[in-house]
């Protein structure tokens, strides 16, 4: 499903933020993508979404080459795959309702099938009854977890987190690693970036470790059930 | 075992990819794979690339409201800018109206252009009157006056203060003069030179003074105004969109943080665009709306002035006021001004949003 084949990003500056690059993570797969703060982990997922474009090598996603894709079709690349941040980037001029709603309102979905996947998806992360709140009413967790809903709303392939439990004490982050692990028992591929080590240890799941951008393991562990 | 099977994204995207549409096989393992994805059956099916035609002109309809609604939420700050454009346009407007009352007035004064004819000093009389009958014959001639010596005197006196000079003359040194005027379908520069040239071959006639320099340059004087109120309107349009298009940046500015959600949830140029471009839209509209009454109370104070001018040259003379087509070209011009320029401002500042 997402494929690095001797991936480099070497941003403007000269600062080489990936080198050589090479993984690959199959459909319905999860993983995490750990390492020091500055390994790159921010930067694959870039490479990802095409925030940014890879200097040198290919990314693959479900067998296309993000070389190819052009910038006026960026954005139906990114209906395809849902993305968690550290800061969910909720809009307060709305309530959680509209927030979820967005990427079908984008997608041109009708209003009566969008109320039904805005609160399937709400329901998926526990906040149903919300629905109606802004979001500045919400504690931390929820943002987070509105932010999530609004990421799966339109049944992406893909979901990406980078630092999803960031902002998060401990029992919080394990609610949300249980949301992510339910997301991908019904098929999602998921990828989350973390440096929080203890988490990921907790999960059992595949590691993929960056180290000043070369990737220094991708868990051997899980290796023979994927390729 | 090979789930490699499902490629939803691959099949999706080669359907976003100007429409080709390779390996249908793939949609089918996507539905399939993705009918425990939640409660609905729903699947990437329902998600296709371009935006279905109903959604579009519902979202065309929504930014229209909604970008109209956002500006009269902030009343104040929207009257500025739609302050500035009324003045915009109501500068050329303005000069358009007078120029547009001028006119009638200008004609006006062409058509009171005669010629003079200075007759020979040793003339009868008796010959003069036959030529004035003969001339007043003619086809391109409306009316000939006789203005005898003594007439040219008593109106030289009394117009010129000079009056003592004349009488302390024993002789009155003034020609007999006839004035010739031409009918109103034969008086324009050309047709009044031809005249002019036939008149001077009368003998009676010492000469024929046509004082068309004057009724040249009031012409010409025209032109030159039309142009100007052209050239300002053009300026003026230009400053219309700037001053919208920077409107516009402030806007995207203040909106960074739903683009930059917008654009990492997928949603197009075009998506984030729509609503600017409406917003700069009723910028246009508004301000147009606004120079309408600004406009009325500049033709009111206008309206004395051209009148007295008007009666002066004794012609019957209203006010023309700007008319309605006018009015409605102007709205829908500043519309499209204000669409134009806040296309340019979102073309421009757009692309330097992107999610980090
Ligand atoms: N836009 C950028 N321009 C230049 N350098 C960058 C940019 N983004 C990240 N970097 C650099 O690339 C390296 C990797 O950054 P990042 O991917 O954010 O790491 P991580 O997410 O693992 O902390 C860092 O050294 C960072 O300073
Ligand atoms: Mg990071």
């Amino acid at each position: 499903m997402i494929r690095f084949d001797n991936v480099s990003k070497r941003y403007s500056e000269g600062h080489d933020a990936l080198v050589n690059v090479n993984f690959e993570l199959a459909a319905g797969e999860m993983a995490f993508l750990t390492g020091h703060s500055g390994a790159g982990k921010s930067t694959l997922l870039k490479l990802i979404m095409l925030i940014e474009r890879s200097s040198r090598g290919q990314v693959l996603i479900g067998n296309r080459v993000l070389d190819q894709v052009t910038r006026s079709q960026i954005p139906y690349l990114r209906r395809q795959i849902g993305v968690v941040f550290q800061n969910p980037h909720l809009l307060f001029d709305r309530n959680v309702f509209d927030n979820v709603a967005l990427p079908l309102q984008i997608a041109g979905m009708s209003t009566r099938e969008q109320g039904r996947r805005v609160r399937a998806a709400l329901e998926r992360v526990g906040l149903l009854s919300k629905e109606n709140d802004s979001p500045l009413a919400l504690s931390g967790g929820e943002q987070q977890r509105v932010g999530i809903a609004r990421a799966i709303v339109n049944k992406p392939a893909i979901l990406l987190a980078d630092e999803p439990t960031g902002n998060l004490d401990p029992a919080l982050s394990a609610d949300i690693m249980q949301l992510f692990q339910d997301l991908n028992s019904v098929g999602v591929t998921v990828l989350i970036a973390t440096h929080d080590i203890a988490l990921v240890e907790q999960m059992q799941r595949r590691v993929l470790t960056l180290d000043q951008g070369r990737m220094t393991s991708s868990d051997a562990l899980a290796e023979g059930a994927y390729t | 075992m090979n789930r490699r099977v499902n490629k939803p994204s691959a099949a999706q995207l080669s359907r976003t990819n100007g429409g080709s549409t390779k390996k249908p096989s793939n949609k089918k393992s996507v539905n399939k794979s993705q009918s425990a994805w939640f409660s609905s059956s729903v699947s990437f099916s329902s998600l296709v690339s371009a935006l279905p035609f109903n959604a579009w002109v519902d979202h065309h309809r929504f930014s229209c409201v909604d970008s109209l609604k956002r500006l009269l939420s902030t009343p104040w700050q929207s009257m500025m800018t739609w302050l500035v454009v009324a003045i915009a346009l109501v500068l050329p407007a303005l000069l358009y109206l007078a120029f547009d009352n001028i006119r009638p007035v200008s004609e006006q004064w062409q058509n009171d252009t005669q010629i003079s004819l200075y007759i020979q000093p040793k003339a009868q009389l008796i010959a003069i009157e036959k030529l004035q009958q003969r001339l007043s014959e003619l086809a391109e001639v409306d009316t000939v006056e006789l203005i005898t010596p003594a007439m040219a005197q008593q109106e030289f006196q009394q117009y010129s203060g000079l009056g003592n000079v004349l009488a302390s003359l024993n002789n009155n040194p003034l020609p007999y003069v006839l004035t010739v005027q031409a009918t109103a379908s034969n008086n324009t520069p050309e047709q009044l030179t031809a005249l002019q040239a036939q008149l001077q071959n009368e003998v009676l006639v010492e000469t024929a003074q046509l004082d068309m320099n004057w009724l040249r340059r009031l012409q010409e004087i025209m032109h030159l105004a039309q142009r100007v109120v052209l050239s300002l309107a053009l300026l003026l349009s230009v400053g219309v969109m700037l001053i919208i298009g920077n409107t516009i940046r402030l806007a995207i500015e203040s909106r960074r943080n739903e683009i930059v959600v917008i654009k990492m949830v997928g949603g197009t140029d075009g998506f984030i665009k729509r609503p600017f471009l409406y917003t700069g839209f009723w910028y246009g509209i508004g301000g147009a709306l606004l120079a309408l009454p600004i406009l009325f109370i500049a033709e009111l104070w206008l309206s004395s002035p051209i009148q007295q001018l008007a009666f002066q040259y004794e012609s019957e003379y209203t006010l023309s006021l700007i008319d309605l087509n006018v009015v409605a070209l102007m709205v829908m011009l500043a519309g499209v001004l204000g669409w134009l320029g806040a296309w340019l401002s979102v073309s421009r500042h757009l692309k330097h949003i992107e999610p980090e």
